[in-house]
């Protein structure tokens, strides 16, 4: 079965310096790019639409880690309502990091960081995030 | 300009309200509410009827009818007697065909004290009680030599506007659909966790013991999986209790270590039931060829392993990339997962192992990672 490359996304309000509200989400490698043009779509020319952290890994992985985020964080998603249900609501940034950190370490889920060149990653670095994972996906472990 | 509320938003809402003042939250979802860990916010456990319909109202909505403003003692159903075993009869228009085997069945099982009352309508006519509910009850009662039946029972509604012949229509009508609801579209099989979860209570030998095994493993059994260390796949854990230990005749040992692998390999994980399942095999397919029961030094490599080709346990077995994909990939279509999986542990422990374990032959030949 072909493997679909996936990313696991940060994302904030447009706008807002201080974020205490963030999206973790989920697309497609190949489409992330047209997944923030939905988003840009909404905020208009005003905003940038924009992941302000990505990850990337195999499609299973990935939606692994994004169940656990949905799990773990449970009492800060305020609402099941479309559209609310993926934005977790009154954390810190590096609370959202360190449980990256423990996806890896304790829950064994494998994906790797995108290059820091790539954050903020807007529409048009997402075809060179593209090119970078193909030139530097991790082997597969055959030993 | 009113912003209107969705109805999701709505439900959300009431349910928050509903559990704030509960010191132990509990699950409030639509396809359950978790009676036992509600329990715990009521002295001895006991839920009071009014709280348990409060929680129902919180998930549903309000209902249609107001709380306790209709006294059923007034309406003309049910009505309760105990009916004399030949003043009972059948009409096949709303029954099934009797079936000795299933009233044999039961009737190994007989206890006075635990039968359901059974339903009937009495016919105007011959002023007999026709059984729609409970005849196979009935049959197993008069067996054990009983004079009578308790029955809830309807009676025909003749006045100005409707004959015995239009009321025992609608009566025969009534039966007929009620029959069919509590049997077919109104019937809630028992889950195997409810099940389980009475039988733990009720001290039945098995859920005791898997139970206890469970209990000294840190796992929890549960409806539904969420946190670590829980299992709800209540087949599979009966199924991984059910091997037998050949040499001593027990059964519950390959559980415990199943358990006890999955617990340490994935400390932070639910339960993953066919990967427990699958172990709870290898074990005991490779004592029984090779005599040897695996030591724990052979569960640490092999967890080492696993994590490393594959990370979660999920993983491990699904069908993207796991072993259940690797197997498809080489038979074309998938066969049963307890085989597939329990060969794909035993063929990447032979392929990367290096404490030289002996294992069980694998039922299936594939290549894995």
């Amino acid at each position: 079965m072909e493997v679909v490359d996936y990313i696991l996304y940060f994302k904030k309000c447009p706008g807002v310096d201080d974020p205490k509200h963030f999206k973790v989400g989920i697309a497609q490698l190949h489409t992330a790019r047209s997944r923030l043009a939905t988003y840009q779509n909404a905020v208009g020319p005003v905003w940038t639409e924009s992941f302000m952290r990505v990850w990337i890994g195999d499609g299973n992985q990935i939606k692994l880690a994004e169940k656990a985020f949905k799990r773990y964080f449970k009492d800060k998603i305020s609402s099941a309502e479309a559209g609310l249900s993926e934005w977790i609501c009154d954390v810190t940034l590096d609370e959202l990091l360190a449980y990256i950190d423990e996806l890896r370490e304790e829950h064994f889920i494998k994906f790797i960081d995108a290059p820091a060149q790539f954050f903020p990653l807007t529409m048009p670095l997402c075809e060179d995030l593209e090119e970078w994972y193909k030139e530097n996906r991790p082997a597969e472990d055959n030993d | 300009m009113v912003t209107k509320i969705s109805k999701t938003k709505l439900k959300e809402q009431r349910i928050a309200k509903y559990l704030a003042p509960f010191a132990t939250k509990f699950e409030m979802e639509d396809s359950y509410i978790d009676l036992r860990t509600m329990s715990e916010n009521f002295p001895n456990g006991i839920i009071p009827n009014k709280d348990i319909g409060e929680a129902v109202s919180a998930v549903l909505g309000a209902s249609p009818i107001p709380r306790l403003s209709v006294d059923p003692q007034l309406l003309n159903v049910p009505k309760f007697a105990w009916v004399a075993m030949d003043d009972i009869a059948i009409n096949p228009r709303f029954q099934r065909d009797v079936m000795p085997n299933h009233i044999a069945k039961i009737e190994s099982l007989f206890k006075a004290e635990t039968i359901i009352v059974p339903c009937a309508i009495k016919d105007p006519v011959s002023g007999k009680y026709l059984f729609w509910d409970g005849h196979h009850t009935t049959r197993v009662c008069e067996r054990q030599g009983w004079t009578h039946m308790p029955c809830w029972y309807t009676e025909a509604q003749i006045d100005d506007s409707h004959s015995v012949e239009e009321a025992t229509k609608i009566l025969i009508s009534h039966a007929g659909n009620s029959m069919i609801t509590i049997n077919k579209s109104g019937k809630r099989e028992l889950s195997l966790y409810d099940a389980h979860m009475i039988g733990v209570d009720c001290g039945h030998a098995e859920p005791v013991v898997i139970q206890n095994i469970c209990d000294a493993n840190n796992v929890r059994v549960r409806k539904a999986s969420s946190k670590a260390g829980d299992i709800s796949h209540i087949n599979h854990l009966y199924g991984a209790y059910g091997l037998v230990q050949s040499s001593s005749g027990i059964k519950g040992i390959y559980l415990a270590r199943a358990l006890r692998f999955c617990r340490a390999t994935w400390p932070k994980e639910i339960i993953q039931p066919i990967v427990m399942f699958s172990m709870a095999r290898l074990y005991q397919h490779t004592e029984m060829q090779t005599g040897v029961l695996l030591p724990t030094t052979f569960d640490d490599e092999l967890g080492t392993i696993l994590k490393k080709k594959y990370g979660p346990a999920e993983v491990v077995h699904d069908e993207q990339t796991g072993f259940k994909a690797q197997f498809i990939q080489q038979f074309g279509s998938l066969a049963g997962h307890p085989e597939v999986v329990t060969s794909g542990l035993i063929l990447t422990y032979n392929k990367h192992g290096k404490g030289g374990y002996k294992l069980a032959q694998p039922e299936a030949v594939y290549p894995v990672k």
